[in-house]
This record gives structure tokens, C-alpha cells and sequence, in this order.
């Protein structure tokens, strides 16, 4: 029997490809590696035509799809599949409006389950089902950034009950080189008055690491155990400066907790600022934004930070050419960084010198992932631009 | 019963039939897919789509719907050339088929009140080839001389360009041998634009046209009828399964928008009303 990870809407959307290529014209990582497999019009083709051999009426599988690849072929195509950061720019531009990062999950679910992902993202799936986090660390160190802080409370922001839960995420918890942002960002929240908590060790992975692997059964468990935590906690909403996390609760674990807010941290300082909360002082500097995937075109949350960023007096905001819906990929998501790093650096290359041409000292995501990937190209390169996250930015000219 | 009808009842059979089972055979395909990650049996997957399907008739999403399938907004979007290009190739491929190839066989049995003189049909038609000659032209210029956006080009592509102009250029030879061949008078033949300035260029051609006609008409009819049959078979195909895959998006992006609005008034409940319900 075939397996079920692909819907009969997804089976039309093979059907529904002209080959028109506006997909291929927009993706960063054919654009780097020009390889048949990378493409994403033609991926697509060759696993419509492995699809098409395998199922549907016996006596027209050879007609209508061809013949089935052989090992050495299936390999290639999944190797193609996983050199995506499934930034979704392609489906951005489809003129067919085909869900093209949907049916990227499906066929990686699909390889997944025929064992042809990427070996690393057997080490991510492992060290989730030991350590509950992507890194494989010991989950009992996920607030240790805060140790490091100047100025943290005796109960390291780790309250029993609160208004507001700030989920961190694995990266923004475990990666030094991003720790700033959950120190801006529960500074941010401390000076704004608000009830809020981490949730330290009780957080776990939201799991969509081994989502975009092709590993969701995996994610049960962990979405299981995440949402009675915040239940537990009594939490009104949840705030997150990972859009990855984000884009997973806001998909996958909403519909378990009806009437909690889920907020990017983009989403809450805006608010503040449009209810009058807080003021933001003095920037006298020219910045730009960078739409982080996970944030923009695939929760579609593109306008609040640029209302921040606008806000900032004194500061001046440009946009670079290719925003918004589509904008450019850093080249930190889709698990690339575990199969194709080189790849991932390109993107972030190719990315890093578009931001540059728009003459600003300060590039702003809102991203651990984006500003991790971005502000490696910029060491690599020796740039002088400013990789920040919205979130330190707005501490910085946060009015008292 | 003239062999002449009698050969083409018997190929439009065969074409039906190929075609069909292409049809038949993607569908059955199609349904192999789960209903919303659910595994259903046969007929309630098919229910379940058309479930979905009666959801596209609602005001907004109908229209958003139509505009991106009949108007093609979001190539627009891409380019004007490349909009250009298929919206000709489109609306050509629509009028040829409905009005030039179905209209006219309908008309042939009595079931239709259209003659080839009629000057709104002879202009629909020479319009519609022009259409698509236009569009073949601008496909060879942007795949082989601005090599714009083209990865590989398949033996597809190239049967399916041959097949097109074959199509349109035997049409307006056939219109042209018809016009010379029935010696229809300029007032009715001048609304064939493009067929009846070709039939006065050839006219003096020591030809027998009426067996021209006829075997004109076997080019067009073939290359036609091939057209037809290949379509459920190769890339054209998307000619079917475009406007189901836009508006199972149409009608998501929709409900997405909705399932959002609601979540941002159950936030704004009281605390103890959302965690109690």
C-alpha cells in the first residue's frame, strides 16, 4: 500500500506543473550549486515520475510516469531534496499557487521513511529523543545563558505561573553565539513590566528540526509534553524570537491550546508600541530588514517589525531590492546546515553581499538562526555591517 | 457514409480513448492521495472532494479564484513577456478548441446554428491562431535566444511547439484553400484575416484545391487530434490540473485567514471562559 504523506491535493499539484522554471529563477540554492536536482521544477518532475510508477492504475504506471529510479537515482534525488533550506521563495513565485514547501515536506517525509535522509539528521532526531533538544546537550542547561547575564533575578526568570511564556527555542538556549537574544529579549520584558516566565528545562524541542527532516511522527512526544507545560503554567500567551518555533506552534500545536495568544517577538513589541506602551529613542543610523522564511512568507508576518524599525527617530530604513514575499533565504533553515553546510555558507555569501548593497550599517532580522548564518558570512568576509535581531535593537533604544 | 467520416469517427474514437485513459489514469492517481492525512476509502475520498470543491463558490474566493486562473495575475507577477506569452497561449488553446474544433463538429450535426462564413467565427478563429502563433514565437525567442528562466529543454517541449504551429499553420492553410477552392467572394472571405490575404497570394497556383483542401484538412485534423491525445501525457496536462490545484489553495489560503481571525477573537475571552472551554 502507498504510504500516506502525500494529500490528493498535493498529487494534483505534480499534475498542475507547466514547467514554466519561475520557481528555478528564484531559488538561492540552484543558484549557487546549478544542479539539475537542486532545481526545483525539475525535482518536482522527477518525483511526480517516481510517484506515478509506483502508484496509481497497474496497467498505466508506465505510460503515464515512466519507469521507477533505481537506488543510485533515488539517492541523487534525495540528496537534491535535502539541499533546500525550503525557504519557499519558489512557491512564492509558482504562477500555479502550488504549496511547493508542503510538497518539499511530503517527499522528505516520503525519503525519510525509505531511510534516504542525510545520516546528521539521524544525530538531530537521537539527541531529541535523548537530550530533548536539537544540540544534544543536557536539557537541564537550557537557561544556562542566563547564569551569565549581569543583572538576572534569583529565579532566573523561571517562574511557576505567568501571563506571558517566552519560549526561547534550542538555538537561542544552547548556541553562545546567539545567547544575546534571549538576554535582549527578557531584559525587553522585564523593563516593559511584563508577568512572564522561561520555561527552562521543561522545555523541550518543538520538534521542527525533525519536521523539515521528514521525521513528524516524532514530534508527539515533544508537542504532547510542550503543551502541558504551558497549560500547567496558565499562560495567556506565548512569545517567541524563533520563528521556526513560531511557525510550529502556530501550525502544529494551536489547535491544543485555544485561547492562548502566539506571538513572535516581532508581533509583541509592535503591539507595545502601537498601544502606547513604550517609546523608542534615538538611532542615527541607516538599517535594513531581513524577512526571516520561517517569519515572512511562511507565517506571513512581514509588516510588524518593518513598523518598528520605522518608528526608531533618527534612524533610517531601507529596504533592499527582493523583500517581503520574496525575500532572500539566509541559508540557516531546512536542516541544510546538517546536510550541505557549504551550501548553507553560499546562501548566507550571496544574501550578506545583496544587504551590503543597500549601503545600511545595520542589517536587522528577527532570527537566531538569520543572524547566526549572517553574521558567520560577515566574519568570512570581514564586513563592517551591523547583524543585529530586532529584539536587541529595540532594548538599545528603549525608552524608560 | 462518406470514408471520409468514417475515418475521422474512427480516429476521434481512438483519440477519445487514449485520451480518456490518460484522464482516468491521473485521476485514479490523484485519489491515491490521503484526505487531509487521512486514509478513506474509494468513495468517500471522492466525496471528500467534492466537499472541498463546493467551498471554491463563495464570493471572495471565487473571484480570486477566476482572476488567477482566467487572467493568470500572479504570471503577470513574473513578467510581462512571459504573461504575455501564455495568456495568448491560453486563450488561443480555449477558443481553438471550444469554439474552432467542438463548435464547428457541433455545428457539422446540426447542433449548432455556425457556418465557416459566418465573419464573427472566421475572425474568432484567425484571431485565436494568430494568438498562438504569437505565443510560439515569443516561447522560441525567450528559450533560445534570451535563454530566460530555461533549465533543460525536453523532447516534450519540442513535440509540443512542433505540434502547436503544425496546428495553427495548417488551419490557415486549410482556411486559404477553402476560400480559393469554394471561390468565396472577398465580402465574406475578408473576415478570415489571415486566411483570406494568403488565399489571394496563392490563388494563382495551378493546384487541384479542392484535393488540397482535403488533405490540408487531414494535416490539421491529425496534428489536432494528436494534440488531444498527448495532452493527458505530457506537461499540457497542467491545462487540467491547474484550476484544481488553484483552487484547493484558493479555498486553504481562505480558511487559514478565517481559522486566524477566530483564534485572535478567542484570545480576547476572558482568561477562565478559554481554559474552562
Amino acid at each position: 500500500m502507498p504510504s500516506n504523506n502525500f494529500t490528493i491535493k498535493q498529487l494534483i499539484e505534480l499534475d498542475a506543473c507547466s514547467k514554466c522554471y519561475e520557481c528555478v529563477r528564484w531559488c538561492q540554492a540552484y543558484e549557487e550549486r546549478k544542479d539539475d536536482l537542486v532545481a526545483p521544477a525539475l525535482r518536482l518532475r522527477a518525483f511526480r515520475a517516481m510517484l506515478k510508477a509506483e502508484r496509481g492504475l497497474p496497467l498505466l504506471r508506465r505510460l503515464l510516469g515512466g519507469r521507477k529510479p533505481d537506488g543510485d537515482e533515488l539517492k541523487a534525488m534525495a540528496e537534491g531534496a535535502y539541499r533546500c533550506t525550503l525557504c519557499a521563495r519558489c512557491a512564492a513565485a509558482c504562477p500555479n499557487k502550488i504549496d511547493l514547501r508542503e510538497l518539499w515536506l511530503s517527499i522528505r517525509q516520503e525519503l525519510a521513511e525509505r531511510g534516504l535522509h542525510p545520516n546528521g539528521l539521524n544525530l538531530a532526531r537521537d539527541a531529541v529523543r535523548k537530550q530533548r533538544n536539537v544540540v544534544n546537550y543536557p536539557n537541564e542547561e537550557r537557561a544556562l545563558w542566563v547564569d551569565y547575564m549581569m543583572e538576572a533575578p534569583e529565579d532566573a526568570y523561571q517562574r511557576d505561573r505567568a501571563e506571558v511564556v517566552y519560549y526561547v527555542g534550542c538555538v537561542g538556549s544552547f548556541s553562545p553565539a546567539v545567547q544575546s537574544i534571549p538576554e535582549a529579549f527578557v531584559q525587553f520584558l522585564t523593563r516593559t513590566g511584563a508577568d512572564f516566565t522561561i520555561l527552562g528545562a521543561r522545555e523541550w524541542c518543538c520538534g521542527f528540526p525533525l519536521l523539515v527532516a521528514g521525521m513528524r511522527q516524532e514530534m508527539e512526544v515533544l508537542k504532547r509534553h510542550n503543551v502541558e507545560v504551558v497549560r500547567e503554567v496558565g499562560a495567556k500567551t506565548m512569545v517567541f524570537t524563533c520563528p521556526s518555533c513560531y511557525n510550529t506552534w502556530l501550525n502544529e500545536y494551536s489547535v491544543e491550546l485555544p485561547g492562548v495568544e502566539l506571538l513572535h517577538s516581532t508581533q509583541y513589541v509592535e503591539k507595545l508600541l502601537r498601544e502606547g506602551k513604550i517609546r523608542l529613542g534615538e538611532l542615527g543610523q541607516k538599517i535594513t530588514y531581513h524577512d526571516p522564511c520561517d517569519l515572512g512568507r511562511n507565517s506571513g508576518v512581514f509588516e510588524p517589525p518593518r513598523a518598528v524599525l520605522r518608528s526608531i527617530p533618527g534612524a533610517e530604513f531601507v529596504e533592499i531590492e527582493y523583500n517581503r514575499a520574496r525575500g532572500l533565504c539566509c541559508g540557516g533553515g531546512g536542516d541544510l546546515e546538517i546536510s550541505d553546510p557549504q551550501l548553507a555558507g553560499a546562501e548566507a555569501s550571496s544574501t550578506l553581499a545583496a544587504f551590503e548593497a543597500t549601503g545600511a550599517d545595520v542589517i536587522v532580522t528577527a532570527c537566531q538562526q538569520c543572524k547566526r548564518s549572517l553574521q558567520t558570512a560577515k566574519e568570512k568576509k570581514g564586513s563592517k555591517i551591523r547583524v543585529t535581531d530586532l529584539v536587541e535593537l529595540a532594548l538599545q533604544v528603549l525608552e524608560d | 457514409m462518406p470514408s471520409k467520416t468514417v475515418a475521422f469517427f474512427m480516429l476521434e474514437i481512438v483519440v477519445l480513448g487514449v485520451f480518456a485513459i490518460g484522464l482516468i489514469g491521473s485521476v485514479a492517481f490523484w485519489l491515491q492521495g490521503s484526505a487531509g492525512g487521512r486514509r478513506l476509502p474509494f468513495w468517500d475520498k471522492a466525496w471528500h472532494v467534492l466537499g472541498r470543491v463546493k467551498l471554491i463558490f463563495h464570493g471572495a474566493t471565487l473571484r480570486e479564484f477566476l482572476l488567477d486562473w482566467l487572467l493568470q495575475r500572479r504570471l503577470l507577477a513574473a513578467g510581462r513577456l512571459r504573461w504575455l506569452m501564455h495568456i495568448c497561449f491560453f486563450w488561443s488553446f480555449i477558443i481553438l478548441f471550444f469554439v474552432g474544433s467542438v463548435g464547428l463538429m457541433l455545428a457539422e450535426r446540426g447542433l449548432l446554428p455556425i457556418t465557416k462564413d459566418d465573419p464573427w467565427f472566421a475572425f474568432v478563429n484567425d484571431f485565436a491562431g494568430a494568438m498562438a502563433l504569437f505565443a510560439v514565437a515569443i516561447a522560441l525567442y525567450r528559450r533560445f535566444i534570451l535563454k530566460e528562466n530555461v533549465v533543460k529543454t525536453f523532447a516534450e517541449d519540442i513535440v509540443l511547439v512542433v505540434l502547436l504551429a503544425v496546428i495553427v499553420l495548417s488551419g490557415y492553410a486549410l482556411e486559404s484553400a477553402r476560400l480559393i477552392a469554394h471561390q468565396a467572394p472577398g465580402h465574406v472571405a475578408r473576415y478570415s484575416f489571415v486566411g483570406y490575404p494568403l488565399s489571394l497570394a496563392l490563388r494563382g497556383a495551378s493546384l487541384d484545391w479542392w484535393g488540397a483542401e482535403s488533405a490540408i484538412w487531414w494535416v490539421h485534423v491529425v496534428g489536432g487530434m494528436s494534440f488531444v491525445a498527448y495532452l493527458p501525457y505530457s506537461k499540457m496536462f497542467h491545462l487540467i490540473a491547474t484550476p484544481f490545484a488553484l483552487a484547493a489553495n484558493t479555498v486553504e489560503a481562505r480558511k487559514r485567514e478565517y481559522v486566524t481571525q477566530q483564534r485572535h477573537k478567542d484570545t480576547e475571552r476572558p482568561r477562565n471562559v478559554v481554559l474552562d472551554g
